[in-house]
């Protein structure tokens, strides 16, 4: 058996010999061939845990706690098949649309170096997931943090550079509260394992144990996306590439999130449990309340990545394993709609040059595909019955209700209100997307059967157009028809196809991947 | 008599706020940036001060000067030390790529004020 | 309205911070070293060889923190040679476009070889006196530094500083698998001997891999300098001056 610990060296010494060759397509194979390897590798890894329990890797031939504590465990096995395939999807997806991402000077160069980003970003995950040393895990909080910092500013327009500072801006801050609570966490315990911690702190003065507890979360919170701490988001996930985008939304803040969850509940016991529970409800209604008003596609999902976290925090949250369980589904569905909803936006603005929600009526028309799997995506994450998302969130109100606190009943209404408001936006995306062409038809019959035609599933909720929407019908479909910009291979309709398949094939395999989602749920509580 | 550690420690946290208001309330983004140093200050400061010892030595064995389980029983706590190294490397990691986006954003706007830019409101 | 809002949140957490631990934090000096510190103090010379604990503990203890530190600079350089566009002719190549007079000029050319034989020394002492890989290439980058700073005409090769960059790094990881190939089966074990205590030969891999770590950062810090200033000689042609003024002003209002 490969050690694991090539989930760290391998992206790293990748990444490094990306840039010692210096080629934009030895960039590409390397790293598609790396992550490539690190896919074919994960399942076995999961499957050998499932078997045999956790296996912790001693680094350095030194024995924890003087060295650090290392390992996979459910948990983090599946996080790291999770990021792989992820991972590999959206490189995927990168090789052709990177090269369209950014019109700035030296762009050639910077491809071959968003690659080697990529992989750091992906080892920095890894490495999150796989830690049980606290200052380990700032270390790689740390190279997921810049390598984000980067990426978001990618393509150098106002708008990225502005996030990216942002972005970084808070993200600092939050990594000296972490660098803080760490040295408090170090002073009492007189070691950086985290299960020494747990316990140190544990005997603490209540008071001391409380402020490490507050401090951390502040920390890592910001990365995870916590209500207060989450101005940087929109901005960040809006402006990046849109694979990159993908990438924040679909693993980087669930992996915060979850790692965070994990140290809250074995490090600081169920000091933080309920003050994120009431958080995570104000994060729901926020975000998807702010989502409503946005004009732009990907500040839309970006908001609604913002609800869509509180929901499983608010799972987590509840403090019982089945809530745990709960919430990794909902992790797991929005992995797959919100990085296929990032990626077909990305396929959006590239044909059509714009942001804008307005001028994307009709779109479906041309683009049948990308209208389907965007619609397909938009309706799981509402929680549309034959859909993965539906099966999660019912799951979720389920466990609120098992609860029985007075929490789990506002979960209960908030939830199913954040649904509601979710619905109402991604489904006016949607019929946008069809709506133009079927309002088109009433001035050309001809364009109107052909709609009709490519509309297949979505055309119920096309139907109820307003008047509203028929007085800008014209003007946009002529706006529709301007000459496309760049066409996108098959190879990243793989990419996109690879997050729907997931979202279809868990709902129609719910069972299975519930069975599957027991043991890491189970590890969730445990170091 | 003031104990030392007391003393840094009092200093990292005034450091910490102190750059915690400038990041804050500063519109200038080069500021901003000089205020995210000054919380990095403090906080090595406040790393540094745990491994503080009454009458501690450097972490180095030094052949011949006294046994060497003489000189372990003076020494420092290394741990902290060790960390701080980490984080400074980190701190000058994100301050060089802060620096950049912002003179990247310069060139576009000619001005590096928050109020100017309007994304940058929070 | 920001500078008081800014005020009281500022010192309504210094009341926080101060309430909950200051009881915990006034307290007389230790005289005791915490356990892990006490166990590092213990183990150096046993595992590691070395005689300065604090190199021990950050290239083996905790060498993947460490690893992960010279991924941090990696990511850093890479990050302002993409957002920077290299700044060929733009950026703070203003500030760099004069020799700074006759005895600077020269000067830097007489100290440059003391600079950089000091930085690689105490690249080779890491294990036995304070200093080791990060502050000797921080030294050596330094010698790049002053060069391209009272020599408008001097540039450097960002390519080349790739390739010794990714060479390093490459060695790094490379030495960290050598751990994976011997019987311990750990990565970054100290497979090699580790010889006398206090000699330069000894450590076993740890005078290795920080020579590599200060080769890496000597490389990084020395393209981070040529992206930000406009001084590679890889990058594009001049383009229309413009700089980012030494003293912003403003701020203060």
């Amino acid at each position: 058996m490969v050690s694991p610990m090539i989930l760290i060296a391998l992206p790293l010494a990748t990444a490094f010999l990306i840039v010692l060759i210096g080629s934009r397509v030895a960039a590409r194979w390397l790293a598609l061939a790396a992550v490539a390897l690190l896919v074919g590798l994960a399942p076995f890894w999961f499957a050998d845990i499932l078997r045999n329990g956790p296996m912790s890797i001693v680094l350095a031939d030194v024995l924890p706690p003087l060295g650090i504590a290392f390992g996979l465990d459910a948990l983090s096995a599946g996080f790291v098949l999770l990021i792989a395939v992820s991972g590999l999807l959206v490189l995927l997806y990168s090789v052709p649309y990177i090269p369209h991402a950014g019109q700035f000077e030296g762009a050639k160069k910077a491809e071959t170096r968003y690659y080697a980003l990529f992989l750091l970003l992906m080892a920095g995950s890894f490495g999150l997931v796989m830690t049980k040393d606290i200052f380990n895990l700032f270390v790689f909080f740390e190279i997921l943090c810049i390598s984000s910092y980067i990426l978001v500013a990618y393509s150098q327009e106002e708008r990225s550079l502005e996030a990216g500072i942002k972005y970084m801006i808070l993200g600092s801050i939050g990594s000296a509260f972490m660098l803080v609570a760490i040295g408090l966490s170090y002073r009492v315990a007189g070691s950086l394992a985290m299960n020494d911690i747990g316990l140190a702190l544990a005997a603490a003065p209540h008071g001391y144990a409380l402020l490490v507890a507050v401090l951390f979360t502040l920390g890592f919170g910001i990365e995870a996306a916590i209500f207060p701490l989450n101005t940087w988001l929109p901005d960040a996930h809006s402006s990046a590439p849109s694979s990159i985008s993908a990438v924040l939304s679909g693993f980087v803040i669930e992996v915060a999130l979850v790692v965070l969850v994990r140290i809250g509940i074995s490090v600081f016991g169920t000091l933080m449990e309920p003050a994120l529970g009431v958080l995570a409800l104000a994060g729901v209604v926020v975000g998807e309340l702010a989502a409503l008003g946005q004009k732009e596609l990907k500040r839309t999902l970006a908001f609604s990545s913002i609800g869509q976290v509180s929901i499983m925090l608010f799972a987590f949250s509840l403090g019982t394993q089945s809530g745990d369980w709960a919430g990794l589904g909902q992790l797991l569905m929005h992995t797959g709609a919100k990085s296929a909803l990032f990626l077909v936006s990305g396929y959006f603005i590239l044909r059509t040059g714009s942001h804008e929600i307005e001028s994307y009526r009709g779109l479906a028309r041309r683009m049948p595909a990308a209208a389907a799997f965007f619609s397909l995506a938009a309706l799981s994450l509402v929680g549309m019955p034959p859909f993965f998302g539906f099966f999660t969130k019912f799951r979720i109100i389920e466990v609120a209700a098992a609860a029985r606190s007075a929490l789990g009943y506002a979960g209960i209404v908030v939830i199913l209100f954040g649904t509601v408001i979710e619905a109402v936006y991604l489904f006016r995306i949607v019929r946008v997307l069809y709506g133009g062409a079927i309002e088109g038809a009433r001035s050309d019959a001809l364009v109107g059967i052909e709609a009709a035609a490519g509309a297949d599933g979505a055309t119920p909720f096309a139907d109820g157009a307003t008047q509203g929407a028929l007085a800008n019908a014209a003007g946009s479909l002529a706006s529709a028809a301007t000459p496309t910009r760049a066409d996108l291979p098959a190879l990243a309709w793989i990419a996109v196809a690879g997050f729907v398949a997931l979202v279809l094939v868990g709902g129609f395999a719910f069972p299975w991947f519930d069975q599957a989602l027991q043991p890491i749920a189970a590890a969730l509580a445990t170091l | 008599m003031i104990s030392v550690s007391a003393v840094l420690y009092t200093t990292s946290i005034i450091l910490i706020l102190l750059g915690l208001y400038g990041a804050l309330t500063r519109k200038n983004l080069i500021r901003t940036v000089i205020s995210l140093d000054v919380i990095d200050l403090g906080v090595n400061i406040f790393l540094i001060t745990i491994g503080y010892i009454k009458d501690g030595r450097a972490p180095i064995y030094v052949v011949g000067s006294g046994s060497l389980s003489d000189q372990a029983a003076r020494m420092a706590d290394p741990l902290p030390q060790s960390l701080v190294l980490t984080a400074i490397v980190i701190g000058f990691g994100v301050t060089a790529v802060a620096l950049t986006l912002i003179m990247r954003l310069y060139e576009k706007r000619k001005t590096v004020e928050v109020s100017e830019t309007r994304g940058l409101k929070w | 309205m920001r500078k008081v809002i800014g005020f009281l949140l500022i010192a309504s957490f210094a009341f926080f911070i101060v309430s909950l631990v200051a009881r915990d934090l006034w307290v007389d000096d230790p005289s005791q070293v915490r356990t892990l510190g006490q166990a590092a103090i213990g183990q150096t010379i046993p595992q590691s060889g070395a005689a300065n604990t604090v190199t021990a503990i950050v290239v083996q203890f905790r060498g993947l923190d460490t690893l992960g530190e010279v991924t941090v600079l990696f990511l850093s350089a890479l990050g302002v040679a993409l957002l920077s566009g290299e700044f060929a002719g733009r950026g703070l190549s203003e500030l760099f476009a004069d020799d700074g007079g006759f005895i600077l000029h020269y000067g830097t050319r007489l100290v440059l070889p003391l600079i950089a034989l000091v930085g690689a020394y105490i690249v080779a002492h890491g294990h036995l006196s304070p200093g080791g890989g990060f502050p000797g290439g921080v030294l050596i980058a330094t010698a790049v530094f002053a060069v391209l700073m009272t020599n408008a005409q001097q540039r450097l090769s960002t390519r080349l500083m790739a390739v010794i960059e990714g060479l390093a790094g490459l060695a790094f990881v490379g030495l960290g698998t050598l751990g994976l190939l011997g019987d311990k089966f750990s990565f970054l074990a100290n497979v090699l001997p580790k010889g006398q205590l206090g000699y330069l030969f000894s450590a076993g891999i740890i005078p290795l891999i920080y020579a590599a770590v200060g080769t890496k950062v000597a490389a990084e810090l020395s393209t981070l300098v040529t992206s930000l200033t406009g001084s590679d000689r890889d990058g594009g042609e001049d383009h229309g001056a413009s700089s980012i003024p030494a003293d912003t002003q403003g701020g203060a209002r």
